[in-house]
Parts: structure tokens; sequence; C-alpha cells
């Protein structure tokens, strides 16, 4: 350990003490001292950060939970049908939280001036990161939640279990990570940041349902094994016979739907939906609405907010399954394209074309190279599946945990360039922050990871703070000369408008001189200036970031990507699309 | 067993977050106590009252802090002096705008503040109700296009070291050494959510004899003290021992919120 080091650790030693007795005055003189040294304060402000971070978890309400919960099942019998109640939102984890003995009655007063914690300015903000460490605490408590009286459980009510997952990103405010068929039990907290999770509640009961949660997206497990929904954003089918068999509480109310009924509900900020797509469903709004009971009919949907004065209250439209990405098939949207297209696209004349009609030679198999450059055939990395539709075939990626991507062995480009283009389709299958193409520096920096020259991707609601001003639900080109991974580096072009899920996107990331685009569907998506050329000798990655490691998958479909040593014209761009025969739009 | 709560005390994230915002959105306008609370009754009395209070209490008297670093002073916009008293702006997109950008904000503001108390939560409590107050009554002269927790830690920043200066009581950290803390603690309480994640994990990675100190020492709230006397050694090797583990973490939590995310 050098100087520097050991006077550190001296003033971390000197802060611990700080918080749980008096320092003497010349321990008080060496702390100020210490902090003034460089990178002292820092240091200082990370722990004390740490620390902080360990109160909150110290002061969470952790063995009441289960205390209460055992309650609650114990006189879950004569619980009368769930009456809405806001009592039964859950508080955030670690307000509930308490670790095993963080109710010790007797420790030092000294010790104790970091409880108490619960004050008004929780009530403002309630932030994210406090919930984080719900999960951490959740963790270190385990053995503590083992011993508790589970067995209280009753068995008359039926736990939900998850049967499906696609891409699923779990969050840490939640009580636990789910797994497949597991069942989930009351009072817990999902929280999912990225992905579809499909979950079956009251298997076998009039309750039945099948439920989609949409990342991000924050549910809990009532008493009576049913859902409420903090926010986000889901869909349920209600599979049992009779009234008002599935409810569902949400932060504007009681959502109550009829056997075989399909509802959809989404709650983002101060904004509430409820979309009936078949059956019928009521909504008991909260009495802060002043709004009675509201029926919905098949193919209603209701609007309740709490924003502006202007838009506040409830309205009544059109149920649209627009804002439903679960709701829609992957087979919706098929792109059907022909030889005219693929005429179009190879009179540009890319380097590389790969149109992932099938896989080629022996292992590992390749997609075939149709551009002009001998080899840079994809490799196949993993298993990528595959769909049929009417004269084409698209690879389809991320649907499983084991990796699904495509690389190359040779490099490209050849030299640094100051124009080129990609071009692909797309059809991201969710929201979510998956890398569809990018060029990564083939030397290995460490522990599987590469510099990036090149990212192409889908953007999801980040919650990394140094991305978050790029904008949720964009696509992303970034174009960064040196390669480097450093999160912000280089210059991002954001698409104006979030992305389509389960829809045909035509994607290009151009530059041309300094001028770096982006544009979706024929039409200029974003625009910033770089001269920094593309540097040379990339490795190319379709859906996934690293070349051996399966880290921000692309999830969807893709097909027909592109890559050439120029810049395409918007009327080349133009003429590609018009060449597929879909429909659409140019500005 | 602990004893059951009536539901009223319990709510959910959105409940009372939503509630909050209602309710400092009335605090704000009408700058008395308001009533009728149908959820989480409790804490938002006491979130009123102290709103309230200080909203009628203060304003006259804010006596000039300390000096202060240059790099501090630049991180958020504007200079003019904290003691000018300007009014509230009164309109209701101001409102609409402060309640939002405060609750925004509040846990990047509260995680500064708590930085610059050394962790006393009770201190910091009182600072950051201070500081509320304050940011309303310069909001007008916050520029939109600002950094708002900067802009709002710049102010609890003055507002800790005129609570300092009120309780007259030994300090633990000179003014200076504040100075030097608030300065390190900006980039820290902006991150916080990606810290807290990164420490989470941090912790999963430490080896079994370090996280286990962790546990004793914060999630079964043995002292030093008592840690040391179980495992026979002196206070001083345990304070040593966390000394090296939160070193460790912070590194840990360093290169994670750098190098995760690419």
């Amino acid at each position: 350990m050098n100087s520097q080091d050991q006077q550190l650790d001296e003033l971390r030693t000197l802060i611990l003490k700080s918080q749980s007795e008096d320092l003497s005055e010349a321990e008080t003189i060496e702390l100020n001292r210490l902090i003034h040294l460089p990178g002292g304060a820092e240091e200082a402000a990370r722990l004390v950060d740490q620390l902080c971070a360990f109160t909150d978890i110290g002061s969470s309400n952790f063995l009441s939970l289960e205390e209460e919960q055992s309650g609650a099942r114990q006189d879950s019998h004569h619980t009368p049908p769930p009456a809405f109640n806001t009592a039964a939102f859950p508080e955030p984890a670690t307000e509930r939280s308490r670790p095993v003995a963080a109710s010790r009655p007797n420790r030092p007063q000294a010790e104790t001036h970091s409880q108490n914690w619960t004050r008004a300015y929780w009530l403002v903000g309630l932030a994210a990161s406090h919930l984080v460490i719900g999960s951490f605490a959740w963790s270190l408590a385990r053995p503590a939640r083992e011993v508790a009286p589970i067995a209280m459980q009753t068995a008359k009510v039926k736990p939900p279990q998850i049967v499906s997952m696609t891409a699923c990103v779990w969050g840490h405010g939640g009580n636990s990570v789910p797994t497949l068929g597991k069942p989930i039990h009351q009072g817990e907290v999902l929280n999912l940041v990225e992905g579809v999770a499909e979950l079956k509640t009251g298997d076998g009961t009039p309750n039945e349902a099948l439920v989609r949660i949409e990342g991000p997206a924050s549910i809990f497990i009532r008493d009576d094994g049913q859902l409420g929904l903090n926010h986000g954003t889901l869909t349920a089918k209600s599979l049992g016979f009779g009234s008002e068999q599935v409810s569902i509480i949400t932060p504007i109310g009681l959502v109550s739907v009829d056997g075989q009924s399909y509802v959809g509900l989404v709650s983002l900020g101060d904004s509430h939906e409820v979309h009936l797509f078949s059956g019928r469903a009521f909504v008991r709004p909260l009495s802060t609405y002043g709004s009675s009971d509201v029926r919905l009919e098949e193919g209603d949907a209701v609007r309740l907010s709490t924003g502006t004065e202007m838009d506040s209250g409830v309205v009544l439209f059109e149920a649209s399954m627009a804002s439903f990405a679960s709701a829609r098939s992957n087979a919706f949207d098929p792109l059907s394209l022909d030889e005219k297209y693929v005429s179009a696209v190879v009179e540009s004349s890319p380097d590389i074309y790969w149109r992932f009609e099938g896989l080629e030679g022996s292992y590992p198999q390749h997609v075939k190279n149709e551009g002009k450059l001998p080899d840079l055939h994809a490799s196949v990395v993993g298993n990528p599946g595959w769909r049929q539709y009417r004269g084409n075939r698209v690879a389809e990626l991320g649907l499983t945990d084991a990796a699904s991507a495509f690389t190359t062995e040779t490099l490209w480009p050849s030299k640094p360039l100051d124009n080129y283009t990609i071009e692909a389709w797309a059809k991201p299958q969710l929201y979510h922050h998956g890398e569809m193409i990018c060029l990564v520096d083939p030397l290995e920096r460490r522990e599987g990871r590469h510099d990036q020259a090149l990212l192409l991707e889908t953007f999801a609601r980040e919650w990394f703070y140094a991305l978050k001003v790029l904008g949720p639900n964009r696509i992303r080109f970034n174009h960064r000369t040196p390669p480097s991974g450093v999160v912000l580096d280089g210059t991002n072009l954001v698409s104006e408008d979030p992305y389509q899920v389960r829809v045909w996107q035509h994607v290009v990331a151009r530059k041309s001189g300094n001028e770096l685009s982006l544009w979706i569907d024929g039409n200029l998506a974003a625009q910033q200036e770089d001269e920094a050329p593309l540097p040379a000798n990339m490795k190319i990655l379709i859906g996934q970031i690293y070349p051996t490691k399966n880290y921000r998958p692309y999830v969807g479909q893709i097909d027909e990507v592109a890559f050439y040593d120029r810049a395409l014209t918007k009327q080349e761009i133009r003429k590609h699309i018009r060449a597929s025969g879909r429909l659409v739009d140019f500005d | 067993m602990v004893a059951y709560q009536e539901p009223t005390e319990r709510s959910g994230l959105q409940a009372i977050y939503r509630q909050a915002a209602l309710s400092i959105r009335f605090c704000v306008k009408n700058q008395k106590i308001a009533g009728n609370l149908r959820r989480n009754r409790f804490q938002l009395r006491i979130a009123y009252k102290n709103f309230a209070k200080h909203a009628s209490g203060r304003g006259k008297k804010n006596s000039a802090t300390g000096k202060i670093g240059d790099t501090f002073h630049s991180i958020a916009n504007g200079n003019e002096s904290l003691d000018s008293q300007s009014p509230p702006p009164s309109n209701e997109v101001s409102q609409e705008e402060f309640v939002r950008l405060l609750s925004m904000h509040t846990s990047k503001i509260m995680s500064f503040i708590r930085i610059l108390t050394m962790n006393r939560q009770d201190d910091a409590e009182e600072i950051f109700q201070l500081t509320c107050m304050i940011l309303w009554q310069k909001f007008s002269q916050y520029e939109p296009s600002g950094n708002f927790s900067a802009w709002a830690s710049r102010m609890a920043y003055f507002e800790t070291l005129k609570y300092r200066e009120s309780k007259r009581r030994i300090k633990l950290l000179s003014d200076e050494a504040i100075e030097s803390l608030a300065e390190a603690a900006m980039p820290i309480s902006a991150e916080l959510t990606d810290r807290r994640t990164a420490l989470s994990e941090c912790i999963r990675k430490l080896s079994n004899p370090d996280r286990d100190l962790i546990r004793q020492r914060y999630f079964e709230g043995l002292s030093v003290a008592e840690i040391s006397e179980n495992a026979g050694r002196s206070t001083h090797a345990i304070y040593r021992e966390l000394s090296k583990i939160h070193g460790m973490l912070s590194r840990c939590v360093d290169r994670s919120v750098e190098e995760a995310w690419t």
C-alpha cells in the first residue's frame, strides 16, 4: 500500500469511527487534513454515500413485512372479496424491508442517529435508487427470510407463476428475481426493466388470467393472488367465466374484468389508461378523481390523468392495441421482399449484403455475403432463429437466453472511411436496449470487452444516468472514432421519434463527409457533424455488443443488412424502400 | 411480532409520489397546511407542517455564508446572493414546473445533503426542508435550461453552512472541508441510482469474510465494539478492516458505473 492509499485508508477509518463515536480533537484535525489531500474529498464522499445506502437498508422495515404477511395470511380466510383500498399498494421494497436485527432495541445511542429515517423528504421523490438497494438487503437477509413463518401461507390462494419471459431484465427494486414456474408469493414486487414477462394468475380457479407485463413496469402480488400495477404496461386475458372475476389494483383505482375478457392497462407518470379489447370491464377510480365508476364495453378505453389542469380528469376514447407490444404476434407485419428489392440494393454496389435467406458452409455456418467483396460472410454466433415470410426469410434474434448473433472473421472496412452507409430492415419485438449492428475493435480490452467504433441500436427507457439524456425508445446511431468503450464518447444521433415495436422499419446510418445522418423509413431522423472517419479493420456484429459475450442482445427480427463504402443518396435510400413494395410516406 | 399497521399508513410508490406531488403543489400555492388527506396521512401531515412552517417563518434573514470555491460556484447557473429575497413565482405554470423538477431531483438533492452532513439524517432532513423553501423562493431566478439538481445542490450547500452556523455545536468538518466535500459530492449524487445498483453488485463480489463483516455491521446492527468482542480483535482492527472493504467497494462502484455501460 503506498502512502496515498494509507492516508485514504486512515481517512475512511476516521469517518467510520465518527459514525459511531465522537472523535478526539486530534482525530478531528487529522480528518480535516486528510480530506484536503488529493482525492481525499472524493474518497470521503464515496464512503459517506455508501454509508447512506447502508443506513437506508438499516432503517427499512424488512422483518415486519414478513410478519405482517403472516398475519394477513392467517386472516385471509375471512377476507371479503377485494374491495379497492389504497392500502393494497405495497410500500417500496426498502421502506418495508428490515434486516435481521435492525429492530434491536438495545443499540447504543450513538449508533442510532442513523435511524428513524422515514420523514417528509421521502414523500417527494422516493428514488428508484433506494428501491435498488432493497434487493441487496433481501439477499443479505435471506437466512432470516428462510426461517420466517413461510409455512403459514394459506393454500387457498393460488400464487401466480411466470410462464414465459422474453428478454427480461429484472430491476433491483423488487424482492427477488423471478424464475419460470416458481410461485410468486403475496407482497412480492416485480420490477421489470425491459422485456415481456407472461404470468398465469389464479391457475385452475375462476380468477384465472394470463397477464403480460411489458418492461419497464412494476407489479405486486396481492394477498388474494391477484395483481397490482405500480406503473408500466400490461395486458390481461381473463380465462374464467362470470362477472368481475379478475381485478387489478392500479394507481387510479380498481379495474375489474369479466371472465373471457381482454384488457390492457398503461400507467405512466400522471396518465393512466384502460383499454378493453373484448368482454366487459369496470374502472372504479379513487375518490380523488371525483369520478363515479366507469363501465367499459368492448372497444372502449378510458384515460384518467392528474397532470396539468388542462388534461386532467376522465376521458373516454377508442381502445387501441398500438400501446401494447405484447398484444401483437411476432408474425405481425410480414416483410415480403422479392428480386426487385435485391436488384435495387445490388445496383447500389454494397461491400457487404446479407440477406439471411439461410446458412451455408460447415461449422461455424454463415450467411453468404452477396455484396461485392469476397468473403465477409456473417458467421453464426450461438443459435439464431428464423422466420419465413412469403418469399423472404429473416433472422429472429434474442428470443432465448442463449446467444443469437452474427459476426465476421474478416474485418471491414479495409481503410478509414469518410463516407459510408449501413442499411437494414429491423423489427424490434419490444422496447429494449439492444445492439442491432455494431463495429468493434477486434482487440479484446479485457474480460471479453471490446471498444466500439459504431453502434446502431434500439434504445429503451434508459436507467443509466449518462444515457437518459438520449431519450427513451429511440433508434441510436453512435459514430465513435477512435473506438472506445466509454458510454457517451463519439457522436450520438437519436431518432426524433420512438421506434415502433413489431413493425418493420428501414434503418440507415450514413456518413457523408462531415455529416452523420440517421434515416428511418427514408426520412431523416437525426443529423450531426463529425469529421472523423470510420476506423478501418473493425469486426462487424449483428445482435450483440461483444463478439463472445451475450451482452445487450437485440430482440427482434432483422433482414437485408448492407454495408457500403460510400454515402447513399437520399434518392437511393428511397429507391430501395420503394423496391420493397412497402407503403411508406416520405417527408 | 411487529404490530399490524393500519392500512392507511401503508401505500405504494405511485400513490405516495402522486399524493406528495399534489400536496407540495398545494402547499406552494397556498402556503398553509392542507387538510383532508385520504392517503399517507401521517407522513403527509409532517410534510405539510414542515413546509408550511418554513414557508411562513423564513425569508427575513439569511446571513452570508463563507467563501465558496470557484469550481463549485460554476457548477450551477446564476451567482446572485442567497440573501436577496424575491417573491415566489405566482403563476400556475411555475408551480407545476417547480413541483415537477423538485420531484424529479429530490433523491439527488437529498443524497448530496446527506453526504455533506456525513450521514446525519436529522440534520439532513432539516437542511432539505430549508433548501426546499429557498428553492421555491429563488425559483424565479432559475434558468429553465439550466441543471436543476446542480442549482438546487448549490442552494443546499449554502443552507448546510447556515444550518451548521445556527447549531453552534462542535463541527466535525471545517467549512473548507465541507466545500471540498460538496464539490466531490455533486457527481456522486448525480449518479445515485447507478451507484446504488453498482453497490449491490459489488457487495456480491466480496469475499465471504468481508461480506460477513458488512452484514454484521450494517444488517445485523452490531456495533464495532460488539463485532470486535465476538471476533476477539481490537476495535481499531475492525475499523481498519471495514475501511479496507469500503475502499474496495468504492473502487468497484466507480469502475462499474464507468465501465458497465458503453
